[in-house]
């Protein structure tokens, strides 16, 4: 194995120029960015060096609880960002997301730390946090994708759902064609990843390890682990928290809550 | 005496709100409909007419009051099965993906779909060519979809047929025939038919009661000169 490159702090700095360049470049052209580029460089930057001395500590400190607190927080996170995400806010869909999300999580973490990495000990810092945030990005993704279809489906196809009730069909039978549209939107961008994975670009994580000097046939066999890992939560993710949501939308009369389908959907008037 | 297909006792209607309360727009609904009746809702839009027949088939529950079919509270059969007992067939008819025959043979898991002779009957009873059965249900013209929905709601052999605006978006010939077609289900069928229109053709061959829903209440058995007054004032 090669030895791994630091890059220098200043040699860093150098690419602080290219933001310098394109916001000169936004101004000439009116693209109107400058704001937004120069914040979101910024706020980037400040973020992810945070987070590299809060793993550094991490990883010296070497506590279970501190592994998982750290997964909670990242956890409670993701599920309010999906749930925030939602065209039509309700109650709960927060504590659904988490609910989803943690399970999903649960399950390809335990498959590929213990089943098929064997991390010793269990709660290894170094392979919980970011496995766990890589998860439950991209779950959390997944989840708000298929609530955003399919809340926007419980609207527009109050016809075929209330046609299929009155013939007779259950609550969740009436539902299930909506779901399982918004669950197949949602997992599209998974799939399509894998699909064409090392054709059009090396998935990010492979390509970090290999310019740090790591073998590329062991960063193809962590990447390969990575695809299928994400599409186990990322299914079972978003399923649940689709499960969770069809729960709130029928009543046990089998009555379809158009009350919660009306009104306040508007795509301009979203994530207020 | 066998007790009415529906009935209302001090009935509040309204719908449900977002917090899980409700907002009362009918109250003090009160009516009996018997076996092969055929009853006329009339009302302004935002009336109440649709918020009213939703309780007859369970999409919503009542306020206040008690909703029977045969003597026995709504809420005490399984909605499933009052479903199929009491059919709905909506303003628009949603036709599925697939054939004129997936459409007919569309029923929940555990229900025996209509055997193939059962549907050609079907179709002949709305007016339909039994030809149809094979042709894609989407391509079909409003009035066709209108009548597949009905013979669609008839394959559940239900004892009641609860219809919203059913000829409101076809055009005055089409409108006749589906006028038509309902008269002859509730003598063929002894089929009991309630149904919100504002159609003269409607009123006139099929109706034999007319409720007039206006502020918030409901105005039982209203004569044909009340109804003909309302409707002209809404023209």
């Amino acid at each position: 194995m090669k030895e791994i490159v630091d890059i220098e702090w200043w040699r860093l700095g150098l690419s602080a120029l290219a933001v310098v360049v394109l916001i000169a470049l936004s101004r000439i052209i009116r693209l109107n960015l400058e704001r937004s580029l120069a914040i979101s460089a910024l706020r980037g930057t400040v973020q992810l060096l945070a987070i590299g001395y809060v793993l550094t500590a991490i990883f010296s400190i070497k506590h279970p609880g501190l592994v998982l607190g750290t997964l909670l927080i990242m956890l409670t996170v993701a599920a309010w960002t999906a749930a925030s995400r939602l065209p039509r806010r309700l109650p709960g869909m927060t504590f659904f997301a988490s609910g989803a999300l943690v399970v999903g999580m649960s399950i390809s973490l335990f498959f590929m730390t213990e089943v098929v990495i064997g991390v010793e000990p269990w709660w290894d810092p170094q392979h919980l946090i970011p496995l766990g945030g890589m998860l439950l990005g991209n779950a959390m993704n997944a989840a708000s994708l298929g609530g955003d279809r399919f809340q926007e489906e419980l609207r527009s196809r109050r016809g075929e759902i209330e046609t299929m009730l009155a013939l007779g069909f259950s609550g969740p039978a009436a539902l299930h064609p909506p779901l399982s549209r918004s669950l197949r939107a949602a997992m599209i961008p998974t799939i399509n990843a894998f699909m064409v994975a090392g054709l059009v670009q090396l998935p990010g994580m492979m390509t970090g390890q290999i310019l740090s000097g790591v073998d590329p046939l062991i960063a193809v066999k962590y990447q390969i682990l990575i695809f299928i890992m994400l599409m186990l939560s990322t299914t079972t993710s978003t399923w649940l928290f689709l499960l969770l949501v069809r729960g709130r939308y029928i009543t046990p009369a089998h009555q379809f809550r158009t009350e919660l389908t009306m009104g306040t959907y508007s795509p301009s008037r979203r994530r207020k | 005496m066998t007790a009415p297909v529906f009935e209302c006792r001090d009935v509040a209607a309204g719908h449900r709100t977002e917090g899980g309360g409700s907002k009362t727009v009918l109250e003090s609904v009160n009516f009996v409909v018997d076996e092969a009746e055929a009853v006329a809702i009339v009302g302004a839009s935002g009336s109440g007419k649709s918020t009213l027949v939703r309780l007859l088939n369970r999409f919503d529950d009542p306020v206040r009051g008690t909703v029977s079919f045969r003597g026995r509270p709504i809420q005490d059969y399984d909605p499933l099965e009052i479903r199929r007992k009491v059919a709905l067939v909506l303003q628009t008819p949603v036709m599925f993906d697939g054939t004129v025959r997936d459409n007919l043979s569309m029923g929940p898991a555990g229900v025996t779909p209509p055997t193939e002779a059962a549907m050609r009957e079907l179709l002949e009873e709305v007016g339909l060519a039994t030809s149809l059965l094979d042709h894609s249900a989407e391509q079909l013209s409003g009035g066709e979809k209108q009548r597949i929905a009905i013979a669609r709601a008839l394959a559940g052999e239900p004892d009641a047929i609860v219809l919203d605006e059913p000829t409101s978006a076809l055009d005055p010939k089409t409108a006749a025939l589906v006028a038509k077609i309902l008269n002859d289900l509730r003598s063929s069928r002894q089929l009991t038919l309630v149904f919100i229109t504002h159609a003269r053709e409607l009123l006139a061959l099929v109706a034999g009661r007319r409720f007039l829903v206006h502020d918030g209440r409901v105005d039982v058995d209203v004569s044909p000169e009340r109804i003909e007054k309302f409707l002209e004032a809404g023209e």
